[in-house]
């Protein structure tokens, strides 16, 4: 092996990653539990290509929809459905995924993950 | 290139920005790979974005012009001598990178993405070696995307003839006037085809087919083949 790390540090560095990541997650689903439809909106301003601070932010959207449909309040998602909708077509892809169909696709894909995982089936990057 | 180094190259370029890209081409010109070499992987790196990532018919348009642009740099470097060549490939996979970073800046839009080509592979496979070309220029005339990309894996899958293929994907392309971003696309395609020696030349072929049954054209129906049959052809059919 020519890696200069052992094998073994290097899954433990792995294995630390993904407990912080597990552990984040679940702060995130603890905010978007509580989170009214004003303060969605807020942060999904911000994912305007107008807005947007770059393309890697931008492409966490979908990341970000997959937990709004796993987490959030059903009603609140109407509202900010509506709002964004209202927005006109530069705001649909933002609208769109926030279409209850679209929410059905999403959870009927989280619901397919692996059994031994502690996260659902999300995207991470 | 060897297949890691085109998985490298092909990530940087899809997922990666600026710095990523030029390092995974000063990486092969370390590892001393040529000029030309770097050049063919990077046009096939840029048809894993459009195979697998883009969906959305609008927005073909910026990647499509880095292709034309990186099959403008590839002919230059193939066909004149200048010690300028080296920055050759830098150039065009730093545009390629940055148009689709640019796509990227838009969140994806659920209501256009496609259903995968693997859900259609197998009745792909069901079609007959001697009518999958006339499938084929159907599918893309009609702009069933899916059904189009299935078609071609299995037919790339089951023989080894591609002049026809070629000359069925660009026949199906003109059928859509008005728009010569459609022809340049052809060019662009069969050239870095025709050249390519990478493992993966196959999917040029694919991202060909990809982007013609899936492009939004400026013109969206047959306007002048219309035209034609009003005056001259009543009979006339598109294919």
């Amino acid at each position: 092996m020519s890696a200069a790390i052992p094998l073994r540090e290097v899954w433990e560095l792995r294995n630390a990653a993904a407990e912080t990541l597990v552990r984040s997650e679940a702060q995130v689903r603890q905010s978007l539990e509580s989170a009214s439809a004003d303060e969605i909106l807020a942060m999904l301003d911000s994912f305007s290509s107008a807005r947007s601070p770059g393309p890697e932010w931008t492409r966490s959207f979908e990341a970000l929809a997959e937990r709004l449909w796993a987490w959030c309040d059903a009603s609140t998602l109407v509202q900010v459905e509506q709002a964004v909708r209202a927005r006109g077509a530069a705001w649909s892809p933002v609208a769109n995924a926030l279409d209850p169909r679209h929410g059905e696709k999403i959870r009927a894909q989280l619901r397919g993950g692996f059994a031994t995982a502690r996260l659902p089936l999300f995207t991470i990057g | 290139m060897n297949e890691r180094e085109l998985d490298r190259l092909s990530d940087a370029m899809l997922w990666g920005g600026p710095y990523e890209v030029n390092d995974q081409v000063i990486a092969l010109y370390r590892g001393g790979r040529g000029i030309l070499d770097i050049a063919d992987g990077i046009a096939v790196g840029y048809q894993r974005y459009l195979m697998d990532v883009l969906d959305h018919p609008k927005y073909f348009n910026h990647p499509m012009h880095a292709f034309d642009y990186l099959n403008v740099v590839n002919t230059w470097v193939r066909n004149y001598d200048s010690p300028h060549q080296v920055k050759g490939p830098f150039m065009a996979v730093r545009f390629v990178n940055d148009a689709i970073r640019s796509n990227a800046m838009s969140p994806r839009d659920p209501q256009y993405a496609l259903p995968s080509r693997l859900e259609f592979r197998a009745w792909a496979d069901d079609v007959a070696l001697d009518r999958a070309l006339p499938e084929l220029l159907e599918r893309i005339v009609a702009q069933d995307a899916p059904r189009a990309c299935a078609l071609v894996d299995s037919y790339l899958d089951r023989t080894a003839e591609r002049q026809q293929l070629m000359e069925t994907i660009t026949y199906a392309a003109c059928h859509f006037q008005n728009d010569p971003h459609v022809m340049r696309n052809c060019t662009s395609s069969i050239e870095e085809f025709t050249h390519n020696q990478t493992s993966r030349r196959d999917d040029i072929l694919r991202g060909y087919v990809k982007h013609q049954a899936r492009y939004v054209k400026r013109a969206e129906d047959h306007a002048a083949f219309n035209l034609y049959a009003k005056y001259f052809d009543a009979d006339a059919v598109t294919r």
